[in-house]
């Protein structure tokens, strides 16, 4: 539970990171394509997109758990002033669990079914430290405390079978945490649960924020969960970063034309029969043929001759505030539903 | 106005059981509801409500342990033989998941043909309204010879529909139709919904965790919690007064991009530990 | 239920890789290889006794015993002067005969059972499934003793005893596969649009199935080859005189010390055809595996 005093330097910065995948016919796709952002000690990163987007190959890189064929073939992950590719495997273990934690969106597909909740603790904190048994007790009852888990005995001696999903993936957090992580990355975690459970997970890491102040990247395809937690978001697109922000300026004034196009189509609470939802044509992208140009051209509204022949990079409209788009949206256009 | 003889589906006191260790555990709790022509009927509950088995209980792939599911006046609870499949007939449905309802391997004329050859329409009929069907889901003719491992989500789930529709039935039945879908093709298909349903004065029941997706799709939604319907009413009405505790909660957890940017959140619930012993 | 939504997403990368070709069997060389060892055996079957008609039965006094390549005889003589070659190819004729009817036998009915079982559940799925653990349990050479030490020896009882021995397999394998399928999303969309329940088993159980009934198959033949030359080797195959596999291994053993050649070249045969058939299924099992995870 140590709480990072602010820094002015950043403490995750990625920049230009690039994963390849091989494919059959012998050539190579981008599942990210020069992604870059910078990550404050204490914040929190929303991580927006849909299939083909790259958010899940992502944050396996930067924690190195990408699955083989997969490959970073470009940047760096700077964290602590460290750069995480040039660790070897052994000096990344030592990373793993202790300085950035994970949690994933299937609670249980990461707990052995057949331990108990302390034994998992106690792997956990053992794995990194050498502390008496109860020691470690103490510690996952307090992370399970943490975690509004108020009598952790009741659920320390269960085993995952025996326990809902939401309160697994709770546990989940608390496991995460148990090691005092500055860096906490969740990948969709509620979006397999009930609705009301999905806001005790995120009233969870609320908690976490605030009473700890661990850092999250929090990925999601739902825009609604993702704008309850972040400070800043960041939209992907076909493996490329297209839209970054605060979260406030960025949902109210879109002005790349997917986050646009993505805000206006989820149905709202105006929304009556009789009406017409706002519909982006066409399909996510196939990253195996994406051509030259913008990646968002063949389904954009707003799409002009070069938007199809060069691609945009992501640039600065404020310092802030980025959109890799020719021909973003003025900022009078974009209207709030 | 609307006498037994014009509603379409009439369900009461529906009850789909399974077992359980040391008994049974009613997952569908006595339900009562009715849909006319042309009407769509919406149920929106949190996961393990109940709403899929209800779905699939009144197509048939269920048994319902009591209570009586009546087709224009027709009793067609548990129906076997001739009486279900003119049931099917009329009434069809979309699943969930696009990835998993579609026979892998089978081209898509075989797929959307098959209620056709089915229900013994004559082979010579069969091609145009195959293609009269995908037509009509914004699918091109050349899709008959491709097969789903070609297809995206959302393609899937058109040929899905299509299907649903090629015998023209009265009613669709529709659990989760975007749920498994892309973020940015959801509206597409919705709104294709939308169009079918007027154009061919279909009635729907939609089942959704998505209460806006049932705003834009029906005029009259269920709460369903438990295995019972605890609250109705449009999802305007409900939404803005809501009556049952539960449905309070479930509003509450809605994430919505609006209620962020208000600053509004809701108090959050308290944490509390249930701890349910189940398989 | 609500789980389902990661597929679409979670699996973004394989949205991008997927092949958006159908699946194709792909050719490895151990499937070449078993292919081309099985075809040898399958042509030499076929065509010897096609070929040379009496060779495996004409007796030839004057040249008994003699080793292999010297003159015709490719595979030397046995003690009654018969051509070994041709002997083996009659043998091979008539297990692969055995073998391929029993086998068929076997997948029948095993398919015929773990289909209904699995398909249909409860009651009958119970009494089916404790025939096939009681077919299990007993040894195979101890029932094939008994049994065909009962019987007529022939043909038929040979087929059917062997055909014992492997349709439990079968049953058990199809009946799990059932047992999923059946709730797979599809095949209840099939049932939900008013498919029958022939229909739904015959259109698609029965064409995911294939693939591993062909594997099994082909393992099986290999299988029953060999219990078939046993049962032979022991006297309670073939009837007396009928070239088999086993029988000419049976008569060779008693010339192993000087002419080693018989048995030798019978069980090189067999070892071909055996080594042949489980490369293809081991191969063909791979291969499939790999088309439809695609």
């Amino acid at each position: 539970m140590n709480a990072q005093p602010p820094v002015a330097e950043p403490l995750l910065k990625v920049t230009d990171l690039t994963v390849e995948f091989p494919i059959r016919s012998r050539a190579t796709v981008r599942a990210v394509d020069r992604v870059s952002f910078e990550l404050a000690a204490g914040t929190t990163l929303g991580v927006v997109g849909e299939s083909g987007s790259g958010k899940s190959v992502l944050i396996r890189s930067i924690m190195r758990i990408l699955d083989y064929p997969g490959r970073i073939s470009a940047g760096s992950v700077v964290f602590r002033g460290e750069d995480l590719l040039a660790k070897s495997e052994r000096e990344m273990r030592a990373i793993r669990g202790r300085e950035i934690a994970m949690i994933f969106q299937n609670p249980a597909g990461s707990l052995s079914p057949v331990a108990t909740i302390t034994s998992q603790f106690l792997e956990a904190i053992r794995a990194h430290e050498h502390v008496s048994r109860s020691t470690a007790l103490a510690r996952a009852r307090a992370a399970l405390n943490a975690v509004g888990i108020e009598a952790p005995d009741s659920v320390l001696n269960k085993r995952p079978f025996e326990i809902s999903s939401g309160l697994i993936q709770r546990i989940m957090i608390g496991l995460a945490l148990v090691t005092g992580p500055a860096l906490l990355l969740a990948d969709e975690p509620t979006t397999s649960l009930d609705l009301i459970v999905q806001e005790q997970i995120m009233t969870t890491l609320r908690r976490v924020q605030s009473e700890f102040g661990t850092a999250i990247i929090f990925i999601s395809h739902d825009m609604g969960v993702v704008s309850e937690i972040s400070e800043r978001i960041m939209v992907m697109y076909g493996g490329r970063t297209v839209e970054q922000g605060n979260l406030q300026e960025v949902l109210r004034t879109r002005r790349h034309p997917y986050t646009d196009g993505l805000i206006r189509s989820v149905p709202s609470s105006v929304v009556r029969p009789g009406m017409r939802l706002y519909a982006i044509p066409g399909q996510p992208p196939d990253l195996a043929r994406l051509g030259k140009g913008c990646s968002f051209a063949s389904r954009c509204g707003r799409v002009h001759e070069i938007c199809r022949k060069e691609d945009p990079a992501l640039s600065s409209i404020t310092p802030e505030r980025a959109a890799a788009c020719h021909f973003p949206i003025e900022e009078k256009e974009s209207v709030l539903n | 106005m609307s006498s037994t003889e014009t509603r379409l589906l009439d369900v009461r006191g529906l009850r789909v059981v399974y077992p359980q260790a040391g008994g049974e555990v009613a997952v569908v709790d006595g339900v009562d509801f009715t849909l006319l022509p042309n009407r769509a009927f919406g149920i929106v509950g949190g996961s393990g409500a109940g709403k899929s088995v209800l779905l699939r209980t009144l197509i048939g792939l269920k048994r319902a342990a009591s209570g009586a599911i009546l087709f224009n006046g027709v009793d067609v609870t548990n129906a076997k033989g001739r009486r279900l499949k003119a049931y099917r007939r009329e009434v069809q449905i979309v699943l969930q998941n696009p990835y998993t309802s579609l026979p892998p391997g089978r081209s898509v004329q075989d797929i959307v043909g098959e209620p056709l050859s089915i229900h013994g329409i004559e082979r010579v009929q069969r091609a145009a309204r195959v293609i009269a069907a995908l037509d009509g889901v914004g699918l091109a003719r050349d899709f008959v010879d491709r097969v789903p491992e070609q297809l995206s989500g959302g393609q899937r789930q058109r040929v899905a529909i299509a299907r649903a529709l090629v015998l023209q039935p009265k009613v669709l039945l529709l659990d989760e139709p975007v749920s498994a879908l892309d973020v940015s093709i959801r509206a597409q298909v919705l709104n294709l919904l939308v169009d079918l349903r007027r154009d061919r004065g279909l009635s729907f029941v939609v089942v959704s965790h998505d209460l806006n997706v049932l705003r834009f799709l029906t005029e009259e939604v269920a709460v369903m919690y438990g295995g019972k319907f605890v609250e109705r009413g449009s999802v305007a009405e409900i939404s803005d007064n809501p009556r049952h505790s539960y449905t309070r909660r479930f509003l509450a957890a809605i994430p919505s991009v609006e209620r962020s940017l208000a600053g509004r959140r809701p108090s959050p619930s308290r944490l509390k530990s249930e701890i349910i012993t189940h398989v | 239920m609500a789980s389902d939504l990661t597929t679409a997403d979670a699996d973004e990368l394989a949205g991008a890789l997927r092949e958006r070709r159908p699946r194709k069997i792909r050719l490895r060389p151990s499937l070449v290889i078993g292919a081309c060892l099985v075809l040898a055996s399958l042509l030499l079957a076929v065509l010897g006794p096609m070929i040379a008609p009496d060779a495996a039965s004409r007796v030839n006094f004057s040249a008994i015993l003699r080793p292999p390549l010297i003159g015709w005889h490719v595979a030397g003589t046995d003690q009654l002067g018969r051509d070994v070659l041709m002997r083996i190819a009659t043998g091979l004729r008539v297990s692969f005969a055995i073998s391929l009817s029993s086998v068929t036998l076997a997948l029948v009915v095993g398919l015929s059972v773990g289909l209904i079982s699995g398909y249909f559940g409860g009651i009958i799925d119970l009494v089916l499934m404790r025939l096939t653990d009681i077919q299990m349990a007993l040894p195979f050479i101890v029932l094939a003793v008994a049994i065909l030490s009962v019987t007529q020896p022939g043909y038929f009882s040979l087929t059917v005893v062997l055909s014992l021995a492997a349709w439990p397999t079968y049953a058990r394998v199809v009946r799990g596969i059932v047992q999923v399928d059946r709730n797979a999303d599809y095949v209840q969309a099939a049932l939900a649009i008013g498919a029958s329940h022939t229909r739904v088993i015959v259109r698609y159980l029965l064409r995911d199935l294939f693939g591993s009934m062909l594997v099994l198959s082909i393992l099986d033949v290999a299988a029953v080859i060999i219990y078939e030359a046993t049962l032979t080797f022991i006297g309670m195959g073939v009837p007396p005189g009928t070239p088999s596999l086993g029988s000419i291994m049976a008569e060779g053993k008693n010339y192993i010390a000087t002419a080693w050649w018989i048995t030798a070249m019978a069980g090189l045969a067999m070892l071909i055809t055996i080594a042949g058939l489980n490369l293809v299924a081991i191969a063909l099992r791979s291969s499939l595996k790999e088309a439809n995870t695609r």
